[in-house]
């Protein structure tokens, strides 16, 4: 198992893929930034909508960050989809005795790579609204640490479902594509009130908090509580780690 | 002893017959030829043996170990290329024999040794993107030796190679038979089996042909020459006469006997005299299309 984790590290780290996707996640974190603190200084009427303050504007540009779900997906899509598309996974010799094996390698390594560039993208937003961001005060150790092991527990489980939708599509195109597809599906279903019970985006919110601190939540009625969005989204990535599996074992030859 | 023993394999892909009932051996210590035109099945059976694909039915033993009990013991003691070299785009082949160490549980101490040994001692920091087909066959190789295993299944390795690239992986080879592996080769370039091997099997349609030392197959094969004279009619006329088989093949005179010092006298007592008379080149080529006519 450590091998494989050690070829899965060496995978990532050393491939440009991850490196540019981590660039462009930071430059479109401080894009985001951007709109949050400088536009509605030249904007006369807000409409109240920017009047984030610190330190909640902490949570809220962690959110923000940990939304850019397309990173984690893509992340995982390479990690198996480029592989099931070549010859390299129906060659590896250890593919049939330890696919349970190198199926958590790709989901720790993933999620760990996905992690860790979030949690820089994170450090981005954060020194734009402790410069920009009205009001006072600091989040304390606490409350970082909060914001660390959720983006953790967020990443998994989208790194779960690009694996999922890898193991089922076999190819990168399509596996990015559906994969895509799924998030924007997902967002637009909160609209109705029976999938908000499940939804991944709106227990995420929940377990961040992210959406009550602009008072955002009030669109989408009540928020799940944090107990309930922690039980949900732990839910999506065991179903995105039992789809994957299966997709590996029942469409392997 | 055998390094592989497979009874009775069977395999269908839908409506397609891979494996049709194929048994076989391998013996240890030796070079092998694994031939068959293509879809006669050797990939299948190659991706059989390594438990990339579970046959229907029938049995294998590698290495005397049961591929469907124990298949994680047999994979240590093994390398192999299959169809494509499964490498990974983007990373050096120095990093590419990395990941194949750490993936198949293997220590990371020969990857130099190995890079030398395929020759990329000095291209072993470059990404393989810009490596050329031989390059990664020969990479390919060395992350199949990581392991020293005992036993190397190699499905087409020279396939596509330039002559140079050929002959690097054809030296590679014989060394490593020189160090007494088991060495088990599919080809379609049937001089190159000829120049390895010393043992042959011969499949096709997923049934087993021929299969033997290659000295007493080709040598129970009647093999010929080609007689190049001005009247190849008559000549065949001839040698049929005196029961030596012959057909005239355009100008040329195609005469099937190992006995040349025959035919030169049947024609010069009928006054006829050869311009050449030449062993026909390719035997084993001559014996694998006679084995697979009838099937073709």
């Amino acid at each position: 198992m450590t091998g494989l984790i050690k070829a899965e590290l060496t995978k990532t780290f050393k491939r440009r893929t991850f490196w540019v996707l981590t660039i462009v996640l930071v430059l479109l974190t401080g894009f985001l930034a951007g709109i949050f603190y400088l536009l509605p200084r030249v904007i006369d009427d807000q409409g109240g909508f920017f009047e984030i303050q610190k330190p909640g504007a902490y949570i809220f540009g962690a959110g923000q960050v940990m939304g850019q779900t397309w990173f984690p997906l893509i992340l995982a899509t390479m990690a198996l989809a480029g592989e099931l598309a070549t010859s390299a996974w129906s060659t590896t010799l250890t593919r049939n005795s330890r696919r349970g094996q190198h199926l958590v390698a790709r989901l720790l390594t993933s999620t760990v790579a996905a992690w860790l560039a979030v949690l820089l993208a994170i450090v981005v937003f954060s020194i734009a609204t402790f410069f920009l961001a009205e009001g006072s005060g600091e989040l304390d150790g606490v409350g970082w640490w909060d914001i660390a092991w959720k983006a953790l527990l967020v990443q998994f489980t989208w790194v779960a479902l690009g694996l999922a939708f890898s193991a089922w599509l076999r190819s990168v195109g399509p596996a990015i594509g559906a994969a895509l597809a799924f998030t924007f599906v997902e967002g637009l279903l909160i609209l109705w009130e029976g999938f908000r019970e499940v939804s991944l985006s709106i227990h995420t919110s929940a377990l961040l908090g992210s959406l009550s601190v602009g008072g955002f939540g009030q669109i989408l009625g009540d928020l799940p509580s944090f107990r309930r969005g922690l039980i949900v989204v732990l839910a999506w990535s065991v179903v995105g780690v039992l789809i994957s599996w299966a997709g590996l074992k029942l469409r392997d030859a | 002893m055998d390094a592989i023993v497979a009874e009775g394999l069977r395999k269908r892909y839908r409506k397609t017959v891979a494996l049709d009932g194929l048994s076989f051996t391998f013996p240890a210590g030796r070079v092998s030829g694994f031939l068959g035109p293509n879809g006669a099945g050797k990939t299948t059976t190659f991706r059989s043996l390594l438990g990339l694909t579970k046959p229907d039915a029938g049995s294998m033993e590698v290495l005397g170990i049961s591929v469907r009990d124990r298949l994680p013991e047999i994979v240590k003691r093994l390398g192999a290329i299959v169809e494509e070299p499964g490498l990974v785009k983007g990373l050096s082949g120095r990093d590419n024999l990395v990941v194949a160490a750490n993936t198949l549980g293997r220590g990371r101490e020969r990857v130099d040794d190995l890079l030398e040994f395929s020759g990329l001692g000095s291209e072993g920091g470059r990404r393989i993107d810009g490596y050329s087909k031989g390059m990664r066959q020969r990479l390919a190789l060395a992350a199949s030796l990581l392991g020293d295993p005992e036993l190397l299944i190699l499905d087409e390795p020279l396939d596509g190679l330039d002559p140079a690239g050929q002959a690097q992986i054809k030296d590679s080879l014989r060394q490593l038979a020189g160090q007494g592996k088991t060495v088990i080769v599919s080809s379609h370039n049937l001089s190159d089996i000829e120049a390895m091997a010393d043992h042959v099997v011969v499949i096709n349609k997923g049934r087993l042909l021929a299969a033997g030392d290659l000295a007493s197959l080709l040598g129970s094969f009647r093999s010929g020459y080609t007689v190049e004279v001005d009247e190849p009619q008559r000549a065949a006329a001839v040698l049929t006469e005196v029961g030596i088989p012959a057909v005239v093949e355009g100008d040329l005179l195609a005469v099937s006997t190992d006995d040349g010092a025959a035919v030169a006298r049947a024609l010069a007592m009928a006054e006829i005299f050869p311009r050449e008379i030449a062993r026909r080149s390719g035997r084993l080529e001559e014996l694998f299309l006679s084995l697979t006519e009838g099937d073709r």
